[in-house]
């Protein structure tokens, strides 16, 4: 349990923080979602889809890559 | 608490379904005959109401317990739900087969009744489970 299983981090937190402390509940309200899939995304344990990806980046005025990153595993070479 | 009223009410009907008919199932097997008799079926007719019941008081308590109003299912509420009844989909197939089964090699409707009730219960908990396992562990 709680373990990630996704390759995708994100700084959800550092950004909620940085705007004014928002909440997981407003943040959610703002996208649509509901405040535990903000609480799995936030955790790694649920990549959003595109839209919700791009809804999460419009609230805090910052590009996709400022709040997503991807993370390939590390292959041979 | 980062569980949703969706996740918990799984957890009752898990608690439930497996309590009222595994209480069901521990009472009437061994069969005393081939065929499913009326006192059978008063006692699953009784147990299903007492599961409505369950349902209904849990769902009451949860909702008195929340903290917060659960929105509309959003995308990942819709995913969990199909993984869900994916698995759901597999056991009931698996206890069809195993109800055809029992109606070529058993006289009487006793075990095809059963093995087709078992299949319904087991397909519901591994939807409840499998919910569960997802909102817990994420994918």
């Amino acid at each position: 349990m709680g373990k990630s299983v996704s390759h995708i981090s994100n700084n959800i937190r550092a950004l909620r923080f940085n705007h004014g402390e928002m909440t997981q509940l407003e943040l959610a309200e703002k996208v649509g979602v509901t405040r535990q899939t903000v609480y799995a995304i936030e955790k790694n344990k649920y990549s959003p889809s595109l839209e919700v990806a791009f809804r999460i980046a419009t609230v805090f005025g910052v590009p996709l890559e400022e709040v997503f990153e991807y993370k390939p595993d590390s292959g041979p070479g | 608490m980062n569980t949703s009223f969706k996740e918990n009410y799984q957890w009752v009907n898990l608690i439930g379904v497996a309590a009222i008919y595994g209480y069901y199932f521990a009472k009437i097997l061994p069969p005393a005959g081939r065929d499913v008799t009326a006192e059978q079926i008063v006692l699953f007719a009784s147990l299903l109401v007492l599961l409505v019941v369950i349902h209904i008081i849990g769902a009451i308590v949860l909702i008195a317990l929340a903290r917060f109003k659960d929105p509309d299912p959003d995308e990942r509420d819709r995913l969990v739900g199909l993984k869900a009844r994916r698995s759901a989909s597999w056991v009931l197939a698996l206890g069809t087969a195993a109800g055809m089964a029992a109606a070529w090699f058993t006289e009487g409707n006793f075990w095809v009744m059963h093995t087709l009730l078992a299949s319904m219960v087991l397909a519901q908990l591994a939807e409840s489970a499998t919910q569960v396992f997802y909102y817990r562990r994420g994918f």
